[in-house]
């Protein structure tokens, strides 16, 4: 059993309210929207087993773990092993600790009835998990060691976790080429420039107040909602929850512009919002 | 009045740690410490050059010594032979030292607390110790840049030359003494040797404000690319000791920025050519 932070792909249970007041006009809307969940992954459904491990785990952590929405995933489960699970008492079990189980992916066609039943959705299982195949310091690599270690660290704050506040980490000095400056949490704030060589990393946004020549790899947890803003920007390589592009698929017009990455839904975007010439 | 000179300051100030570094080869490193030293030894400081590049030594030649080394760093350090043995005294300057490094042995045999002795016991009798590093990023380079004061970041206006600094930049403000035991910051410097104007309006080589704007440290001025310091090199004299010329008079503008002077920045535009030789053409 473990924690994985994933991206879903366009999600279908988030509803966003427009209040017009207008009489015609609808007062609501239905959009798609990315975000990130805790995924509970299940490798055996053994009762004896699964709901001690559960308490010990998500008991510890209560606080942090508090209304959190879960999806279940099964995908390491065979047929037989789903069929032996009771769904109705596991969505109890997990209300119970105060999580809210709101669906499951990866099970089996036979099981879809019983899992509806138990009042939780279904959603399909994932292809693959998005990691960064960028030729020599593989991300998908240190993506997998960050999560461990968020996972560590998240567990062991969350009892004295009072403010949801993340912190931000702010590097004042220009980071230079050989250098790597990661932000397992929050954004990264440079307010200098990434010289061509270095390596950002953050869970959440990059803003570079200076050129960006280096690598920038935003939403390494797989929030898809990051984004990446330097004044002038000419990287290496710019990644967005292990969508990247390098310096020489980027299109020359946003090339040394200040300029606004994002993931959108062709893959990453570059709005140029003007140009600046840092002082030397 | 040189003695006194040098009274006065050795009473107001502490002795400090130069290094010369760059991360890349060829760039003009041991030019630069040869003339650096030789410079502030003609300004009246009481100065040393270190050599730290063990198995390839050529500091000695640009100082025009190599004939009279008999001990180096490598013998003080492993106590075969004293400090006072080791010191050249320059036969032209009189307050200027050099201190060779070993030719047969390799940048494994210096050990920090080796160095740090040395350098220890240079402090107490001279006011500059011009540290010249090695290239690259090994042993060497950071044994050279340990116990540093201040940095010379010696850059040709090409990028791979300037990556390569932009490293070095790096590693002062981490694997320096004064980063692992959080004192203030080694003062860092950037010269950029072997500048030709020309071929920068051409767009051949970076501008001097390129590579400052990518290094981002305190300029302290460029040299011109000259063949005065070719000859200088291979005749054994440092370029600051050399008849006058661009390099030479660039290199002395450069030792006294570093000693606090404002000095105009020159040899960073292309010079206006006289009638004659526009007449006639060359350079």
């Amino acid at each position: 059993m473990s924690l994985l932070y994933v991206s879903l792909s366009p999600s279908r249970h988030e509803y966003m309210n427009s209040i017009n007041t207008t009489f015609d006009t609808p007062v609501l809307e239905l959009k798609g929207s990315i975000m990130t969940v805790i995924v509970l992954h299940l490798k055996a459904t053994d009762a004896g087993r699964l709901y001690p491990q559960l308490e010990q785990k998500i008991g510890k952590a209560q606080a942090f773990f508090r209304n959190a929405p879960v999806l279940i995933d099964l995908s390491d489960l065979g047929e037989a092993e789903q069929l032996a699970l009771d769904f109705t008492e596991l969505a109890s079990t997990l209300r119970g600790m105060g999580v809210v189980p709101v669906g499951v992916r990866g099970s089996a066609r036979s099981q879809n009835e019983r899992i509806l039943h138990a009042g939780l959705g279904l959603l399909p299982a994932v292809k693959a998990e998005r990691s960064v195949a960028a030729t020599e310091s593989q991300p998908s690599t240190i993506q997998d060691t960050t999560q461990e270690a968020e996972e560590a660290k998240l567990v062991a704050n969350a009892p004295q976790q009072t403010s949801s506040a993340i912190p931000t980490k702010v590097i004042t000095q220009p980071v230079r080429s050989g250098q790597q400056v990661f932000a397992p949490e929050g954004d990264l704030v440079i307010l200098s420039s990434v010289n061509a060589g270095a390596e950002l990393l953050a869970a959440g946004n990059i803003h570079v107040y200076g050129a960006l020549r280096g690598r920038a790899m935003a939403g390494i947890n797989g929030d898809a909602t990051a984004r990446i803003f330097s004044l002038q920007c000419n990287p290496e390589l710019v990644a967005i929850a292990g969508e990247y592009l390098v310096n020489e698929s980027l299109a020359p017009s946003c090339i040394n512009q200040c300029v606004l990455v994002s993931l959108g839904s062709k893959g990453l975007q570059f709005d140029v919002t003007g140009s600046f010439t840092p002082a030397p | 009045m040189t003695e006194k000179l040098l009274h006065e300051h050795t009473e107001q100030t502490q002795a400090k740690v130069v290094v010369v570094t760059s991360g890349k080869g060829g760039v003009g490193k041991t030019t630069t410490s040869a003339a650096f030293a030789s410079a502030l030894a003609v300004r009246g400081y009481k100065t040393v050059v270190i050599d730290f590049d063990v198995g390839l030594r050529n500091l000695d030649l640009i100082m025009g010594c190599e004939r009279r080394v008999v001990y180096d760093l490598l013998n003080v350090i492993h106590g075969e032979g004293s400090l006072n043995q080791a010191l050249i005294k320059d036969k032209r300057v009189g307050n200027l030292y050099i201190l060779p490094a070993s030719q047969t042995r390799d940048n494994d045999a210096l050990s920090i607390e080796g160095v740090g002795e040395v350098i220890a016991a240079l402090r107490k009798n001279f006011e500059y110790i011009i540290c010249d590093s090695p290239a690259g990023i090994e042993k060497g380079a950071m044994t050279a840049m340990y116990f540093a004061d201040e940095a010379l970041v010696v850059t040709n206006p090409e990028i791979s030359s300037v990556r390569d600094s932009d490293r070095i930049i790096g590693m002062l403000a981490s694997k320096t003494r004064r980063a692992e035991q959080n004192l203030p910051p080694v003062k860092e410097h950037l010269i950029i040797t072997r500048y030709d104007p020309l071929r920068v309006t051409k767009g051949d080589m970076l501008s001097a404000g390129d590579v400052n704007e990518i290094l981002a440290i305190p300029f302290l001025g460029v040299v011109p690319e000259s063949k005065s310091v070719l000859a200088a090199s291979n005749s054994g004299i440092p370029v600051t000791l050399a008849d006058e010329g661009d390099a030479h008079e660039a290199y002395f503008d450069i030792v006294d920025r570093f000693l606090g002077e404002d000095k105009p920045f020159r040899f960073m535009d292309v010079p206006r050519k006289g009638i004659f030789s526009r007449l006639f053409g060359g350079r």
